[in-house]
């Protein structure tokens, strides 16, 4: 391929030229560069065009998508493209990286490697999720944004943990690797990484679609909370050795899920899946059930993958049931004790929790000290699953008085156990008392 | 039975039960959602074979020291999320000696540099490798492996019986499903032994000049680990169902396409023959 040098210079489209300061990365379809264009720094990928099967078109779609812009801003998004080479030879720019966020591959190898700039040599710093809720919040992040990409009708292609960025303090997430998004139907060649891929595209009979990024979507959640491969168990193991074709057999033709209710030919083996056997058993029944239907059924009936909309239900509801214990416990309430129909228990060191019972919901949610709920939970209208609504606090003036202090932009009315209604303005709070009842006033309403 | 067995029998049970509900609720050691180990990975060893022997002397040992110092932080993050790769490095001149008693993990590795002398032992060699590539022996890891990465570097013809090497490597099925390749150091160099190593003309490289040695391992090693250390994308342009027969040596065939079409790019233009000049 065509290397660019530090210093040369890329003529852009539409004027200008971008210079090279250095490299960034490689990937399999080109290099990503660090360069200076219109006096702002910019990644610029230039493309190896022997590795692109038909380089007009797929010039011509990222074209496509840079006038149709980003679905949002969760997608580091071709934003120019550079004058094609007489050797047919060009590239695109993107917005850079910011230094709060870790590759997905890092999150996954629990670090990453850091050349110490006194010494040359390469230093692990540890990349992990610092609270519970970061780690949800980005699975909803990653959800929302292939939601949101579907909806504009195009299909990412090649998903798989090389394809973000996390910031593993809040959760927030940036797609990268958006060069082979085209409209769902379209095919430009990738065929995406194995591990990740449809078993029918495995197996050679289709081209990634809608339907197969459903799949591949329903493995990059799986490795980010269990932290290991969903197909690969006792059986595949067993192997020893994964040639081509075993590959072929246990992601394609005979691909079988590790916790296949039906099926226990290919359950994790202690001392190689340890992550997996570990955290299966600490997730509630319904994540589980949507893997499991993701990878039964959902392998050879791409209608019957879990969509996006689904996946996002399902983890708003496993953030608002994570309870952190003053004993320094995190967990989701299937981990904790129910002691009755509103009350959890801690089993380490036995603190109880109180919980709010929504109108629109058959779980309730545990209060604890900074628990919060969000918009799209009091607002049956909302989406927005990042601006906090409510959230529990100590009273700044009673200490150790808890109650729900209101964050949203609306009045809520509340009525207290003693009958007595009282209107909650934006900034102001009330104390939790149970029997206590709050309408939001969007027709949901929450009772403690 | 005496009622105090019986008591003791029904304290074991409870606490069997009470282990079992442990295991499921009260572990709060081992419970944290957030306290994963790194995700499971395949393995792949990279092997390099090197002659060290009396022709390698100087310049040509000097330069591959030099690149292959080089090369192993290159290779570091070949393996991503998905791989652990070690590296094993076998020398072969009048004996046949392994840099370290065992394969090693990429971000360990500290490349040891070599020095040139004695004869040519490859047949040697090739015997050694296939008693090491065994389940017992280097590729132990109880994790599912990739097939190795096998790669040959040599400036002359075997002063052994490197027939009889190469027939216990090809009885070894590690070596057959491995990916194979070879560089040629020098005029030297024979290309049909190469050939007969690697299994295939198209993985097998040549190096006349400093530059060129530095170069063709570097593309031949990073190439070649890259397409061993990840799993194939099979699928390609006819939508039909892909068997077995259509796989096999899939990995093989694209190492040798990618190293085929980086010569081909390659200027013809380089300076000093190691021949020359000595």
């Amino acid at each position: 391929m065509v290397e660019l040098k530090i210093g040369q210079e890329v003529e852009m489209e539409y004027g200008g030229k971008a210079k090279v300061i250095n490299e960034i990365g490689r990937g399999g379809q080109g290099i990503v560069y660090l360069v200076e264009f219109n006096g702002m720094k910019w990644a610029l990928k230039w493309y190896d065009v022997d590795k692109i099967k038909r380089p007009k078109d797929f010039r011509k779609n990222i074209k496509d998508n840079i006038n149709d812009g980003a679905p949002s801003n969760k997608f580091l998004w071709p934003k120019y493209l550079t004058k094609e080479n007489e050797d047919g030879t060009f590239g695109y720019l993107m917005e850079l990286k910011p230094a709060s966020f870790d590759s997905f591959v890092d999150i996954l190898n629990t670090y990453k490697l850091e050349v110490d700039p006194q010494t040359g040599r390469a230093v692990k710093r540890p990349v992990r999720f610092t609270n519970l809720y970061a780690m949800v919040t980005a699975v909803i992040n990653i959800v929302n944004a292939f939601r949101q990409l579907h909806r504009a009708g195009k299909s990412y292609q090649d998903l798989n943990d090389g394809g973000f960025f996390i910031n593993v303090n809040t959760g927030a997430v940036l797609v990268c690797d958006c060069d082979n998004i085209a409209p769902d139907g379209s095919n430009f060649g990738i065929g995406g990484k194995p591990g990740y891929m449809a078993p029918e595209i495995v197996r050679g009979v289709a081209k990634p679609n809608v339907q197969t990024d459903k799949y591949s979507l329903a493995v990059v959640l799986f490795k980010l909370l269990f932290r290991g491969d969903p197909m690969e168990g006792e059986k595949v193991v067993k192997d020893i050795c994964l040639t081509e074709s075993s590959e072929l057999k246990h992601y394609g033709q005979n691909a079988v899920f590790v916790y296949d209710p039906n099926d226990a030919s290919n359950r994790p083996v202690r001392g190689i899946h340890d992550n997996v056997i570990k955290f299966w058993r600490l997730y509630p029944d319904y994540i589980k059930d949507a893997f499991i239907q993701s990878f039964t059924v959902g392998l050879s009936e791409p209608n019957k993958r879990i969509i996006e909309n689904e996946w996002q239900k399902l983890f708003i509801r496993l953030r608002s049931e994570i309870i952190m214990c003053g004993c320094g416990r995190t967990n989701f309430t299937s981990m904790f004790v129910k002691t009755d129909e509103k009350t959890y228990r801690c089993p380490k060191c036995g603190m109880e929790f109180s919980s709010l019972g929504f109108s629109d919901r058959d779980y309730r949610m545990p209060l604890y000290l900074g628990c919060r709920f969000y918009e799209c939970e009091i607002d049956k209208d909302s989406d927005d699953f990042l601006a906090v609504a409510g959230e529990l606090v100590e009273n700044k003036v009673k200490a150790g008085l808890l109650g729900i202090k209101n964050t949203s932009g609306k009045t809520w009315k509340v009525k207290m156990p003693d009958g007595n209604n009282y209107e909650i303005s934006p900034g102001k709070g009330f104390p939790v008392w149970p029997g206590l009842e709050i309408d939001f006033g969007s027709g949901i309403q929450a009772k403690i | 039975m005496s009622k105090k067995n019986n008591d003791a029998a029904e304290k074991e049970i409870t606490t069997a039960a009470q282990a079992d509900l442990d295991d499921d609720l009260l572990d709060f050691d081992d419970d944290d959602p957030l306290s994963a180990t790194s995700v499971s990975k395949k393995s792949l060893v990279i092997f390099f074979l090197i002659d060290t022997s009396g022709s390698m002397r100087g310049k040509k040992i000097g330069e591959l020291n030099t690149v292959m110092e080089e090369l192993i932080p290159e290779i570091r993050r070949v393996g991503e999320a998905d791989t652990d790769v070690k590296v094993a490095v076998l020398t072969f001149s009048t004996d046949v000696t392994w840099m370290y008693s065992e394969p090693i993990s990429i971000e360990d590795f500290e490349w040891s540099r070599l020095r040139a002398d004695g004869v040519t032992s490859m047949g040697e060699a090739f015997k050694e490798l296939s008693s090491r590539m065994s389940r017992n022996s280097y590729l132990n890891s109880p994790s599912l492996s990739f097939a190795p990465v096998i790669f040959l570097m040599t400036d002359g013809y075997p002063s052994d019986d490197y027939k009889a090497g190469l027939e216990a490597l090809q009885a070894n099925s590690w070596y057959k499903f491995g990916l194979k390749a070879a560089l040629g150091i020098g005029s030297e160099a024979n290309d049909d032994m190469l050939a007969e190593f690697t299994g295939t003309k198209d993985t097998v490289v040549h190096a006349y000049s400093g530059g060129q040695l530095a170069q063709m391992i570097k593309v031949v090693a990073v190439t070649a680990s890259q397409i061993g250390s990840k799993s194939m994308t099979l699928s390609d342009e006819t939508n039909e169902e892909l068997g077995a027969e259509d796989v096999f040596a899939a990995k093989q065939k694209l190492l040798g396409q990618q190293i085929q079409e980086f010569i081909n790019n390659q200027d013809e233009a380089d300076t000093v023959s190691f021949d020359t000049g000595w």
